[in-house]
């Protein structure tokens, strides 16, 4: 990581703008077929405090992962302005929306999305080799995260060998690796049973508290939805605070 | 089913039509080269047989002399024996057109007014009985005319040795007549006028006899043999035929290898082609599998997809093959003609069968391409096909066993090597397969252990190269494919580097006259190419000319084989330098040559036969057999059949008087070789003479050396065509299995460069692997090919050497096409989004 991105992220410590900005954000995909366009957003806005912790609540197919994508800058919007620390992704090119997700947003994914042919370690330290940081100080943070979620005697194994539960802590450690101001979860239960899922829930929630990261899920069930800050119904593609 | 695969077929054509076209064009390829080969085989075989009817007509057998020639009187000896019921004398002396040095012709000396008559062209015979009266009467074929221009009444100039003979057209004849493949370039005339004429007085090349009805031809070729006492051997024209096929046999082994190396490459395309198909299909089949299809329809529904496909690679390849197989038949045609001294091929012949056998060539190739594939699809489960992510894990667990496996074949080849060093017989070319089929086995488990412990501490080129080890199958494949590609390319190029390198210490040593002299002719005629006595003379009276070292070469037979005797003159101060000697001390070899009439033997034939120094040489003379003690083994890469020097004395003694077929000039300390050259042209005007130095001659034997081994070219040109097609469609393969992967690295923060960097170090890594892999296999190759091989086959030493900036360019050639190579994948998973990151991949 160059100087000029270090600097920038001690102002994260108190930033003066909020994690996120959603401005009446619409997002419409046109049907292949030639028929109507299926609209799954709809001037939705939201404002994120930094270390706010945000649930999105909604059903299947209310558009939960295409708001996380929009926020993560991995999709553009069809209307509206999506504001991450300030930042306007719709002025950023598609480079620099990748170094401004790589350095400031961490990501947590309800398959856990790890990857197979790494270990445990190395899958925690995937973002570091992508930013390229120098390896050492990188590695003792992985492993100390990992050892916060009781992961630090596994991390040469690969991850195949882990339990969904113990998959998914490894994928927050990736998340939290480079201290983000912003962390977007996708169901990041949904794929677990439920004491695995409230364990690891608390953990989310404990790391982002420690780290200072804003947080937004999306999750369809209320009784996650009700440990965040602030809970919001996505309906048919509109937003509502619940 | 089969409705399916014709949907399939369509729909897959709509979705992208590249793999496709790499499958048709990959059995294309196969067919191409199988049938272009094949036709050039036959055809000249079918040349030789054509060469055979023109001459021979309807003659059942031909009386050869196993010496070195047939006197006239043989005519009236064969005629006696019981069961002739006629014999002609046929004279055959290969002549140039002068002034044309490779326009090679025959000149065939034939009875005229024998019962055997020339199908001359329209039907209508001239009038014999003044053609025999008049001097340089000819006829030639019809073809030849009209390629030539010539019309009946032309007079044409040929070369014969150093006489140049005007000849005059009297008739034209139609050798098609007699069969199919009948004809040749000869021209036909009275025996007795080609002897005179041709300078070959007495003398015949050949009896053809007619043998009575009521005897076995087989018989009366035994009764004449033994009528001979054993001098002359009576053979019918299909052991002729079998006997030039024996001649052939390498060059034709040769040729099927390289069509054969066409269709493994041609193969390796369909394998990769369908690979990647059925990568983009797993989902289908899955589906197929999950919906009730059974492994076996599932196999068979992939199968019969590239079966049609192979029809159409079929359909492409066999035009394509036979234009590949004319353009090419003019080079085939003279080395057949120059080097093994047949037939010209003049048309190609193609038989039923080799269309068939380019149809199952093709249709097999396509077939055993995608067999490995299609069977890896099939046996997986539906729930694994349906997954968009696998690791290879079966690979790995395979990985080592295909390195025993590779393993145990170099210990075979390396023990056979050791095994022959020691005097066994040992198959070099299964020692070479070994090798070549020993380093793709042990490929999976060197990119594994290559790839796996690379510290990876960026998201780049090391880490591309490491996820290598994750999709082992896939990336292996290419690998190995390549590491083939670059041991066949490195082994066959340190075989003919060590052989240049060898040649040029050897003509170092022998060549040391400062000019050479022959005749236009001498390349196929050898010893009835003549310098008459009067070029010897003259040549000796050129200014500067210290010493003229003649040359005598006499072609006989010695167990049956054709060897080349050459007499030269022992006794030159220092003449001792001109021989490279394997066996034997110099100057007492030569002593001996002068004093004993002993004998220097070259390398070939003295391995062939298990001839040492003290041994005694047997050869046919033209009394009988005559036996010379052997003086020496010397290096000799003049012929792979081997050749024999004597004393000119001691082959005037065994041989008779008899002429010059070529003459070494000494010059004067500080005389001007370039200049005694055209000193020579200008004292000899009009003779059909080749008269070189020895630095042009030297410049000729590299020319020639460098055409044979062309070849290289052909397999530099497939290993690059390996590389390219086999990285670029393998990294394809994994840009779309990895397409959840890669979306995640994209999600992570990875800007494109990065993906693509990473795509570039998997193409990088490929490469290298398979270059270093190819390499040391390839050097292994090289010494089977070196020690083994062109021992056993050939009887020659070659020292092994190193041609470093050759090795250097092909191996940066590769590599620099397999770096190219990865770009456009690497481009294409580069471009992989985020969004493509589905909730139920990785």
């Amino acid at each position: 990581m160059d100087r000029g991105h270090g600097d920038h992220r001690d102002q994260v410590v108190a930033p003066p703008v909020p994690a996120l900005r959603l401005q009446r954000v619409s997002k419409t995909y046109a049907a292949g077929d030639g028929g109507p366009a299926l609209e799954v957003l709809r001037d939705v806005s939201l404002e994120v405090p930094p270390g706010r912790k945000i649930a999105v609540r909604g059903r299947s197919g209310s558009g939960k992962s295409t708001l996380l994508h929009l926020a993560a800058g991995i999709d553009t919007p069809s209307a509206g302005r999506v504001e991450v620390l300030g930042e306007d992704l719709s002025s950023l090119g598609d480079r620099a929306r990748t170094r401004l997700r790589r350095d400031r947003i961490g990501l947590v994914f309800q398959f856990f999305h790890l990857v197979p042919h790494l270990s445990v370690l190395d899958n925690v330290l995937l973002p570091a080799w992508i930013a390229a940081e120098p390896p050492g100080q990188a590695e003792v943070r992985a492993r100390a995260l990992l050892e916060r979620v009781d992961l630090g005697g596994r991390a040469g194994e690969t991850v195949e060998k882990l339990s969904g539960g113990e998959q998914q802590r490894v994928a927050l450690c990736r998340a939290l690796l480079r201290k983000p101001a912003l962390l977007l979860a996708d169901e990041p239960t949904g794929n677990l049973d439920d004491d695995t899922s409230r364990r690891v829930l608390d953990l989310l929630l404990e790391l982002c508290a420690g780290e200072g990261s804003a947080l937004v899920y999306v999750t369809h069930s209320a009784e996650i939805a009700a440990h965040a800050d602030e809970v919001h119904l996505l309906r048919r593609g509109v937003l509502e605070r619940a | 089913m089969i409705r399916y695969v014709l949907h399939a077929l369509r729909a897959h054509w709509r979705a992208g039509r590249t793999l496709f076209v790499l499958t048709v064009l990959g059995v294309a390829l196969g067919v191409a080269s199988v049938l272009s080969i094949q036709i050039l085989n036959g055809s000249a075989l079918a040349a030789f047989r054509g060469g055979l009817q023109a001459i021979g007509g309807d003659a059942d057998l031909s009386v050869l002399p196993r010496g070195p020639d047939l006197p006239d009187s043989a005519v009236p000896e064969v005629l006696a024996v019981a069961g002739v019921r006629a014999a002609w004398p046929v004279v055959q002396i290969p002549v140039t057109i002068a002034g044309e040095e490779l326009s090679f012709l025959d000149v065939v000396g034939v009875d005229l007014l024998a019962p055997r008559e020339l199908p001359f062209a329209g039907g209508e015979t001239p009038d014999l009985s003044s053609a025999l009266g008049e001097e340089g009467w000819a006829a030639v074929p019809l073809p030849l005319a009209r390629r030539r221009g010539w019309k009946v009444g032309d007079t044409i100039r040929l070369a014969s040795g150093s006489r140049a003979v005007p000849l005059r057209i009297g008739a034209l004849v139609d050798f098609s007549r007699l069969g199919p493949t009948a004809g040749g370039k000869f021209v036909v005339m009275d025996v007795a006028q080609a002897q005179a004429l041709l300078g070959r007085p007495g003398l015949l090349h050949h009896v053809d006899v007619q043998v009575q009805p009521g005897f076995e031809a087989k018989a009366v070729a035994a009764a004449i043999e033994r009528r001979f006492r054993g001098r002359v051997q009576a053979l019918a024209p299909e052991q002729r035929e079998r006997q030039a096929a024996g001649l052939l046999a390498a060059f034709r082994l040769n040729l099927t290898a390289l069509s054969l190396i066409s269709l493994v490459v041609g193969a390796f395309l369909v394998y990769v082609a369908t690979q990647a198909a059925l990568v983009r299909r797993r989902g289908e089949f899955g589906l197929l599998r999950s919906l009730g299809a059974t492994r076996g329809q599932v196999l068979a529904a992939m199968l019969v997809e590239v079966a049609l496909l192979g029809v159409l690679g079929v359909a492409l390849g066999l035009p394509l093959g036979y234009a590949v197989a004319r353009a090419n038949v003019a080079g085939v045609s003279a080395t057949v003609a120059n080097l093994y001294l047949l037939q010209e091929i003049d048309a190609l012949t193609v038989p039923g069968w080799i269309w068939a056998l380019a149809v199952a060539t093709g249709i097999g190739s396509a077939l055993a391409g995608a067999l490995l594939p299609a069977l890896d699809v099939a046996r997986r489960d539906p729930r694994e096909l349906l997954s968009a992510f696998s690791l290879h894990a079966r690979a790995r667990g395979a990985a080592r066993g295909l390195l025993l496996c590779g393993l145990a074949l170099f210990a075979v080849a390396g023990a056979g090597g050791l095994a022959f060093a020691r005097g066994v017989p040992v198959n070099g070319f299964l020692l070479g397969l070994a090798v070549l089929a020993g380093t793709p086995l042990v490929t999976p488990w060197v990119l594994r252990q290559v790839a796996v412990p690379l510290p990876v501490r960026r998201f780049g080129l090391l880490y591309g190269v490491r996820g290598l080890a994750a999709r082992l199958q896939t990336a292996a494949f290419a690998t190995a494919s390549l590491a083939v590609a670059g041991c066949m390319l490195v082994g066959i190029t340190l075989m003919v580097g060590s052989f240049r390198r060898t040649i040029a210490v050897w003509v170092d040593s022998t060549v040391r006259a400062d000019v050479y002299v022959t005749t236009e002719s001498w390349r196929r005629a050898r010893d009835q190419a003549v310098l008459g006595p009067e070029v010897i003379a003259a040549l000796s009276r050129v200014p500067d000319v210290a010493r003229v070292d003649r040359l005598r070469q006499v072609t006989t037979t010695a167990g049956g084989a054709a060897v080349n005797l050459g007499g030269i003159d022992m006794g030159l101060p220092g003449g001792e330098r001109r021989f490279v000697f394997l066996e034997g001390v110099p100057r007492q070899a030569l002593r001996r040559a002068r004093q004993e009439g002993a004998v220097l033997v070259g390398e070939p034939m003295a391995r062939r036969r298990g001839l040492r120094v003290g041994d005694r040489l047997t050869v046919e003379g033209p009394e009988g057999p005559v036996a010379f003690p052997v003086a020496g083994i010397v290096h000799d890469y003049s012929a792979d059949a081997g050749s024999v020097l004597m004393d000119l004395r001691t082959m005037e003694r065994a041989f008779g008087p008899g002429p010059i077929q070529n003459a070494a000039l000494y010059l004067v300390p500080g005389a001007d070789a370039e200049a005694a050259v055209d000193a020579v042209k200008a004292r000899l005007p009009g003779v059909p003479l080749l008269v070189r130095s020895n630095r042009a001659l030297r410049r000729e034997i590299f020319r020639v050396f460098d055409q044979t081994f062309a070849v290289t070219r052909l397999l530099q040109a497939m290993g690059l065509l390996i590389a390219v097609c086999g990285i670029t469609v393998t990294l394809l393969i994994l840009a779309r299995e990895r397409v959840p992967e890669l979306a995640l690295y994209r999600a992570l923060g990875a800007t494109r460069g990065e993906i693509f960097r990473v795509f570039l170090g998997q193409g990088l890594g490929i490469a290298a692997v398979g270059c270093a892999l190819g390499a040391l296999g390839g050097i292994a190759l090289a010494l089977v090919l070196v020690y083994v091989v062109n021992r056993a086959s050939f009887g020659w030493t070659i020292a092994l050497a190193w041609p470093l900036p050759e090795l250097a360019r092909q191996g940066g050639a590769i590599l620099l096409a397999a770096a190219l190579a990865g770009i456009y994948p690497a481009l294409r998973a580069s471009r992989v989004p985020a969004t493509e990151l589905r909730r139920e991949d990785v």
